[in-house]
């Protein structure tokens, strides 16, 4: 384990606030993309806290960082709940690139939209926040072999998706 | 083993070396999906350039709220407000300890027969209660319905120590009529000249106004003792009814023969059966009407023994055994109210135990 991890868990305010600077970045943008930005901030604060008053529980099973991001998840999953559906604005770019690009931003983000909750999720964790299988089916409590089956039939959507709407490469 | 599926975990290398070299080895006679596997990583690049990168606000704020001094309970609402439930829990369970053992200081071995008796108390009540039925002439309730009503005989010694005994038991038997009742005997006793007196009044109480007349009782004076019976006549009472009603039916047949009877003989004959059906049924009457006349009202019978005076030697008694007998009394109380004290915990800890668990459990997961 981290001994930065170590000495907040001995409950070092200096270490925990470390841990906050390293990683707010990542889970402030794991928010954004998931409740909007206007939230995030409120969001990530409450991550963090919640992370200040379990970390006793934390014991290295998972990376620090996808521990992080499975607090932010169950919060924004119950924020959401509660609240308007999620803003896939907030997740994704309509505008399109400067640099050259395979497909129509704009016709992606339909197809994306177009996916359901579960696979919208494996996607983000993995494509976007980079997580392996193993992490994210740890944040997801669910099989690797779920993961794995999800982004696979993820990618068939969106691959049918776009092409349906005339987009080859 | 299908490849297609395999194929984007193949491009995420996440899949075991034996099935990667497989679907490597597909991909070589495969061109359509050498194609797939390439759409794919597009795709990823593609949605990996399409996701937000916003700028990050509020680091500060979130490391100066980390670095507050802790407020424990004011930063968690949850567990202040599973305290507070605790404690009112708490609270809650004293209160009510405290009041049933002002009820029935003396009584909590009787406690259990009491519940019992509660239970059937509004049973009763609407038996005594029934239109058109003063106590005691109420041939039918029994019956009524699919299944008997509950009869319940209910009675009570109740012993107390009181400052004028002749006082108390003319208080009691005001309390008697006062409760529909009236009191069954009374009288004053000593046991030697220089005995103090002792009263006793047999009071006979709607069955509904038991349990009223008893507490009003216990306010009289120091309770010494009291036992409470419940004795359920229910099935007496419904076997007596019907040996009644086929009594009844063959008093109607032989009144039949009777009037048939055609001889003297026959006429005899019939009269002395019938003689003897009619005494079996005025026994079988005086019984269910005893039985209903006890359900409906119920017996209590207080004994008050009077305080010897300040100053005046309790006729027969030492101070040592005065003392001896009021250390035991002590001792005796204590353990009463421990074991009162333990079963009322026991029984209420469906309420408080769960919020006790929640408790630790929240307080374990916040410290």
């Amino acid at each position: 384990m981290d001994p930065l991890v170590e000495r907040a868990k001995r409950g070092d305010r200096e270490a925990m606030a470390e841990l906050v600077r390293r990683n707010y970045d990542a889970v402030y943008r794991f928010c954004a993309r998931r409740v909007g930005l206007e939230p995030a901030k409120d969001m990530a604060q409450e991550t963090f806290l919640t992370a200040c008053r379990s970390l006793r529980r934390y014991e290295g099973r998972s990376s620090f960082e996808v521990w992080l991001f499975g607090i932010a998840h169950n919060l924004c999953r119950r924020s959401l709940r509660s609240s308007a559906p999620v803003n896939v604005e907030a997740a994704w770019r309509t505008e399109p690139d400067t640099e050259e690009s395979w497909i129509d931003r704009r016709l992606l983000v339909e197809a994306l939209r177009g996916l359901s909750a579960e696979h919208l999720e494996a996607v983000l964790l993995h494509e976007v926040e980079g997580l392996t299988y193993e992490e994210a089916a740890q944040l997801l409590g669910v099989p690797t072999g779920t993961v794995k089956s999800r982004l696979h039939h993820a990618f068939a959507r969106l691959r049918s998706s776009l092409q349906a709407q005339g987009v080859n490469r | 083993m299908n490849v297609r599926e395999n194929l984007k975990a193949y491009l995420d290398r996440e899949l075991p070396e034996d099935q990667a070299a497989a679907v490597r080895q597909a991909l070589e006679q495969d061109p359509s999906l050498r194609q797939e596997l390439e759409e794919m990583r597009m795709l990823g690049l593609e949605i990996r350039r399409a996701a937000t990168e916003p700028e990050p606000v509020g680091m500060e704020q979130t490391i100066g709220r980390i670095a507050a001094p802790r407020r424990p309970w004011a930063r968690r609402p949850l567990l202040a407000l599973s305290g507070i439930a605790a404690l009112a829990v708490l609270v809650s369970m004293v209160s009510v300890l405290n009041r049933a053992r002002g009820d029935a200081p003396m009584a909590e071995s009787a406690a259990g027969a009491d519940v019992a008796m509660k239970s059937v108390a509004p049973m009763a009540e609407s038996m005594a209660e029934a239109p058109g039925h003063a106590a005691g002439e109420n041939p039918d309730y029994a019956m009524a319905g699919a299944f008997p009503k509950r009869m319940v005989v209910r009675t009570a010694d109740i012993r107390l120590k009181v400052d004028d005994a002749a006082a108390a038991m003319q208080k009691a038997i005001e309390l008697a009529k006062s409760l529909g009742g009236y009191a069954a005997s009374s009288g004053i006793s000593r046991e030697t000249e220089r005995s103090t007196p002792v009263g006793t009044a047999t009071l006979r109480v709607p069955e509904r106004n038991f349990d009223a007349a008893l507490g009003q009782l216990r306010t009289f004076g120091d309770v010494l003792s009291e036992n409470s019976n419940s004795d359920d006549v229910t099935l007496q009472h419904a076997d007596v009814s019907a040996r009644l009603k086929v009594l009844r039916a063959e008093e109607q047949q032989y009144v039949t023969l009777l009037g048939a009877a055609k001889t003297i003989g026959q006429v005899l004959q019939v009269r002395e059966r019938l003689n003897q059906v009619r005494q079996e049924i005025e026994s079988l009457d005086a019984q269910r009407k005893t039985l209903e006349r006890q359900a409906a009202l119920s017996t209590i019978t207080a004994t008050f023994v009077q305080r010897t005076a300040v100053g005046e030697p309790e006729p027969g008694r030492g101070w040592a055994s005065e003392a001896w007998a009021s250390a035991v009394n002590g001792l005796t109380a204590a353990f009463r109210w421990i074991g009162a004290a333990a079963i009322f915990l026991f029984v209420y800890s469906p309420l408080w135990l769960p919020a006790l668990l929640l408790v630790a459990y929240l307080a374990r997961r916040f410290k």
